[in-house]
């Protein structure tokens, strides 16, 4: 049982087709979100950091990645209220590595 | 033929996924930004049957688009629903105050997306069909009113010939001025102070076919003497416009004014045969006092009549006519700027005076 995804959940959110879940899956690899929003933070642009963090959580909700979900989403409101985001995006970036992993051992 | 959707979302996979969802029953448009949500709806003037939009999106927000959507009368009626995400940020309430008919909630629950966006196109068919609806009755109870009236007007026509043509002449004549002082910006403040509109001007024109309605109550010998009047028979001739606003009357009383314009009608029936100066009857009123299309008609009025041939005389040729007019309003009879614009139509006059002789 894998901790980063949900299959059967995301299965059935895109109508059960698995050829379209797997294309999906592929299209979060290449929008590369994660270096997206690394790159933004350096830059210093936290507004748009913050759409990023939303961005990334909407997908991997959509898809049932469930940790890159949850983190994103905490990342998300850590850029809002200004709490500490820094100690998350690793923690992010992490989960999002192990997931794209594990997509690409379907 | 499928319903047209169009899904909005800054971000490809959401789109796909809402795309997937919707593709057996709906056809798809996508667009990834305000701008070109824009440029579909009214560059190329697409008409979605529902549109799923998102919030958040890099330039313009969701929030800007939806104003767009509702601030334009083609698209006001487009059901739009928005995509939020489910958790504590969301905007939905502020969505639904925007105007959006609804939101789907990301992470997408398909059997949820279906059902609500089909609820929604189905609940905007069913008020536009009332909607329908209504204006169809609507314009059915109007044409019966109207069909009511022309049969009154008809009753007036037969009984003297010479009034069925000219209540037509009159009431076409009463179009060529009003549409003159509604449509040049030099009278622009004239028809202010006059609460002149399109609305309103179709009223009054409408209303002049029953202004000689009162005659149907003047005796025969008198409507139809072939000669001049003694001042007697005059004074009871006189009463038509009294008996005019009698017979409106009783009419408002038994159908209400649900045609919008039998009010003036009365008007015109007790006024149009006012002056100006006040030297006019039944009453006497003068200059304002006396109603816009009172005033109007009284100018129609006398200048058909010039040109008209009568038992007791010749028809006044077209320039004769007009230049009678104009003394009239010197001499105090007319609303002088009533007979300014007059005059300025007055070629379109001669044209239409022509057409009735082919």
């Amino acid at each position: 049982m894998s901790n980063y995804i949900d299959q059967e959940s995301g299965l059935k959110r895109v109508g059960g087709s698995a050829a379209l879940y797997k294309k999906l899956l592929g299209k979060f690899i290449e929008g590369k979100y994660q270096e997206q929003l690394e790159t933004l933070l350096a830059e210093g642009k936290i507004e748009d950091a913050t759409g990023m963090a939303h961005t990334i959580k909407g997908v991997a909700a959509n898809l049932s990645l469930t940790e890159v979900n949850r983190l994103a989403l905490q990342v998300e409101q850590a850029l809002k209220s200004g709490g500490d985001y820094a100690s998350l995006v690793p923690q992010l970036h992490a989960a999002t590595d192990a997931t794209i992993e594990e997509i690409n051992g379907l | 033929m499928k319903d047209l959707v169009l899904i909005v979302d800054d971000v490809e996979i959401n789109r796909m996924i809402l795309a997937e969802i919707l593709s057996d029953d709906y056809e798809i448009l996508e667009a990834s930004d305000g701008i070109e949500t824009l440029k579909i709806l009214f560059e190329q003037k697409v008409s979605p049957t529902a549109i799923l939009l998102d919030i958040i999106m890099p330039g313009m927000d969701g929030f800007e688009v939806l104003h767009e959507i509702k601030t334009h009368p083609e698209t006001e009626k487009i059901p739009v629903l928005f995509i939020t995400a489910a958790d504590a940020d969301t905007n939905e309430s502020r969505g639904l105050k925007s105007g959006a008919a609804d939101y789907v909630s990301k992470p997408f629950n398909p059997d949820v997306v279906k059902t609500r966006l089909e609820n929604h196109i189905n609940l905007t068919r069913y008020q536009n069909e009332l909607e329908e609806l209504v204006e169809e009755k609507t314009a059915e109870l109007q044409r019966t009113n109207e069909q009511t009236l022309e049969v009154l007007a008809d009753i007036v026509e037969n009984r003297d010939e010479t009034s069925g043509a000219h209540i037509k002449r009159t009431s076409e004549l009463s179009a060529i001025l009003i549409r003159r002082i509604i449509s040049s910006p030099k009278y622009a403040e004239y028809a202010k102070a006059n609460g002149l509109d399109q609305k309103v001007a179709g009223f009054i024109v409408r209303a002049t076919t029953l202004h000689d309605i009162g005659k149907i109550k003047i005796s025969d010998n008198i409507l139809l003497a072939p000669r001049k009047l003694t001042d007697e028979e005059f004074n009871i001739m006189k009463k038509h416009t009294t008996y005019g606003g009698e017979i409106i009357d009783s009419i408002l009383e038994k159908l209400g004014d649900n045609v919008g314009y039998f009010g003036y009608s009365k008007q015109i029936c007790l006024g149009h045969h006012e002056r100006w100066d006040g030297r006019g009857y039944p009453r006497g009123i003068k200059g304002d006092a006396i109603p816009f299309s009172a005033r109007l008609l009284s100018v129609v009025d006398v200048y058909d009549a010039l040109v008209s041939k009568r038992p007791y005389k010749d028809p006044f040729p077209h320039d004769e006519a007009i230049g009678i007019i104009v003394k009239g309003g010197e001499s105090g009879q007319f609303d002088p700027t009533l007979v300014e614009a007059f005059v300025e139509v007055a070629d379109e006059i001669a044209e239409f005076e022509l057409s009735l002789k082919v």
